[in-house]
């Protein structure tokens, strides 16, 4: 019994080491990485962004989408996208977003209406990829609040990538 | 079968190789997301545990923790720390999958960094025997001490 609690002990020592080791390693490879992120969200600053944009649900979106000139954006990755996706919906990758500039968004007009969905109501692709769209002089976009995972539980229309 | 496993030079070159095999898996899981960190923040987001304002300090932390276990397992002399780590990162990891499959969420495991595949039985399985393959290890390092 107390040799099975010297040798837990001894078990938890060298993990407590190797976990404070990679802390510190982590900060220190995160502050000196050209792709390091901040240590912590900034939520205040991402309700400010919120006010440039409108957050829709997802029967607002449906029928804004009888509309003309919507554009509705996937920014999930091309894999789910591919999968299952809201009705017409075009798959913008938030970490490609760059490169359909010049292909896409370069020949809409800046007061399209567009709307923007990922995965659910926690993912922050939509709200990054609208800050993206909104630096590019949008004026009109809007956030599907409850992403794809609402519009799925409200059995609304969707498709697969070749369905169309 | 059975004969081999009393061959102390088989069990020796069996357990080095589930070393090998667990501490490769590891540093391969854990290097694209230490590149990356900003993709890994969305999928440790889609997994809705963690408050948003941990999950950024958690990207960053997690694969550096994972690279170092793995590469302890592969060349360190003494494993006990990184077995036992890794025995609970992969316990986490199987409950976190269990978790989003009854939630019915479909997201990225965010397994391997950028090789997007969703969560599933498939990657539960994956998890499931690697937690046996450290668990064998950290029986193995536990018993060296007796």
């Amino acid at each position: 019994m107390i040799s099975n609690f010297f040798k837990i002990r001894s078990f938890i020592i060298e993990a407590a080491i190797i976990s404070l080791a990679a802390l510190v390693l982590s900060l220190i490879g995160n502050a000196v990485s050209p792709k390091g992120i901040a240590l912590f969200p900034d939520l205040k600053a991402e309700r400010e962004l919120m006010k440039h944009f409108v957050m829709l649900s997802a029967e607002e979106m449906r029928e804004a989408m009888n509309g003309n000139d919507v554009i509705v954006i996937d920014s999930r990755s091309k894999n789910h996208f591919d999968k299952s996706h809201i009705k017409s919906a075009i798959n913008i990758p938030y970490k490609d977003a760059d490169k359909y500039y010049d292909t896409v968004f370069a020949y809409i007009p800046k007061e399209t209406k567009i709307i923007i969905y990922c995965s659910g109501e926690n993912c922050s692709l939509s709200l990054r990829l609208a800050k993206k769209i909104k630096d590019w002089d949008f004026t009109n976009i809007n956030i599907l609040d409850g992403g794809f995972a609402d519009w799925t539980k409200k059995k609304f229309e969707i498709e697969a990538e070749g369905a169309r | 079968m059975i004969s081999l496993f009393k061959n102390p030079k088989f069990i020796k070159w069996f357990f080095f190789c589930l070393q090998v095999l667990l501490g490769v898996v590891f540093i391969y899981a854990g290097l694209p997301k230490i590149i990356s960190p900003e993709d890994f923040v969305e999928s440790v987001e889609n997994y809705r545990i963690l408050p948003r304002i941990l999950t950024h300090i958690f990207a960053i932390y997690l694969p550096y923790l994972e690279v170092i276990c793995g590469a302890m397992l592969i060349i360190a002399p003494r494993k006990k720390g990184a077995t036992l780590i890794l025995l609970s990162l992969l316990t986490v990891f199987i409950l976190a999958i269990l978790q989003a499959i009854i939630r019915g969420l479909d997201i990225d495991c965010g397994c391997f960094g950028d090789a997007s595949r969703s969560v599933g039985f498939g990657v539960l399985l994956e998890d499931f025997l690697m937690f046996i393959t450290a668990l064998l290890l950290f029986l193995k390092e536990w018993k060296k001490i007796a």
